[in-house]
């Protein structure tokens, strides 16, 4: 049994390539320990999520706040050791920030980031199949509703603002101090969290 | 020692610190595996020539068995197998957080969890934060967007489980 991969490029061209077996095999097993490490820290539980938004328990901020330390590390190493140019997402300040609300806003009402809801579904909250229909609905219709935003912006995301905005570049500072500021940040939330018992 | 240490068995027990670093790390072999594997360019301009550019992009737009799909099968049988073996398993339809504040009614439950989730993929379309952001990206700790946007996820869900559950949960 093989798969396909179908690749377009730039300018439409289609080709489909063959992958091999092993490589599914390996994702498989790479998303297998993931969700193992979703489980075994709670923190794709509708629990666990929703008091985080009440400040009863911070396992959800702990987990990312580790995960981006730890891939952090190893992109600054990549930064350094490969002469490396990574690719950084447009901020557009006032899409970001209204679509990032009412992504808050869903996250809230269904009660689970979409990686978690995989996890919890594997968990056995039903209720994830739900957030799971509901997502692939809204991301059919936002397709469709594109054309009408592109119409009524101009741009391809709805509230252009500002340009294309890294972090470091505001600040006038290296990747590897913001990456230092960013893991001793993390470090002493993380502290905070752990004296308050959260 | 052994698979049952690491694995556990209480159900009090959280490992955040430990089982975050984990998932990093995996997520790291993970991206390996795609460039030595399948020579992926995950790293437009990087350090690897000729390889295949904007995957990312390209694989988002078109609707495929790629190694998404499997990577997300992936997530969902290892933490069935994971709470299965732990003894953590319980199939419910209602979280019981929320079966104690609104009651047992499944609909409810599942209509705002099918709205839940429309809502927030329509979020996700007009902020331009991709999933693949928190996951195998390796920009997005240097991105300002992803903390912006961190912070907004933050403030939309305190007010929406505000709105459900009251001030204090």
């Amino acid at each position: 049994m093989f798969f396909y991969w179908r690749i377009v490029d730039g300018t439409s061209f289609i080709r489909e390539k063959r992958i091999d077996n092993m490589y599914f095999l390996a994702m498989l097993i790479v998303g297998m320990l993931i969700g193992v490490c979703l489980q075994r820290s709670k923190v794709a539980g509708y629990d666990t999520q929703m008091n985080m938004f009440f400040f009863k328990d911070m396992t959800v901020i702990k987990f990312i706040l580790t995960y981006m330390c730890v891939k952090g590390i190893w992109v600054y190493f990549l930064f350094v050791s490969c002469n490396l140019s990574v690719s950084i997402n447009v901020v557009v300040f006032g899409s970001n920030i209204l679509g990032s609300l009412i992504f808050g806003m869903g996250w809230g009402l269904s009660g689970y980031y979409p990686i978690a809801a995989i996890a919890a579904l594997g968990e056995g909250y039903w209720d994830t199949l739900f957030v799971i229909i509901g997502g692939i609905v809204g991301s059919l219709l936002c397709v469709n509703a594109y054309t009408v935003l592109y119409r009524i912006s101009g741009e391809k995301t709805l509230i252009p603002l500002l340009g294309k905005i890294v972090f470091s570049g505001i600040l006038h500072i290296n990747p590897g101090t913001f990456l230092g500021t960013f893991l001793i940040f993390a470090i002493l939330l993380c502290y905070f969290f752990e004296k308050q018992g959260l | 020692m052994g698979l049952d240490s690491f694995m556990g068995t209480s159900k009090q027990k959280k490992h955040p610190y430990f089982f975050g670093a984990l998932a990093g790390i995996i997520t790291i072999i993970g991206v390996y595996l795609q460039i030595h594997v399948l020579h992926i360019d995950l790293y437009p301009n990087s350090f690897l020539p000729g390889y295949i550019r904007d995957i990312f992009f390209v694989s988002k737009n078109i609707p495929a068995i790629d190694w998404r799909v499997i990577f997300v099968s992936g997530i969902c049988i290892g933490s069935f197998l994971s709470s299965k073996y732990s003894g953590t398993y319980k199939s419910q339809a209602i979280p019981p957080m929320w079966a104690n504040h609104f009651g047992t009614s499944k609909w409810r439950r599942w209509r705002s969890a099918f709205l839940g989730g429309l809502i927030m993929m329509v979020g996700e379309q007009i902020s331009g934060v991709t999933l693949g952001d928190y996951g195998f990206n390796s920009s997005f700790e240097f991105s300002l967007y992803i903390i912006v946007s961190a912070g907004c996820f933050f403030i939309g869900g305190s007010l929406m489980a505000r709105l459900l559950y009251g001030k204090r949960g």
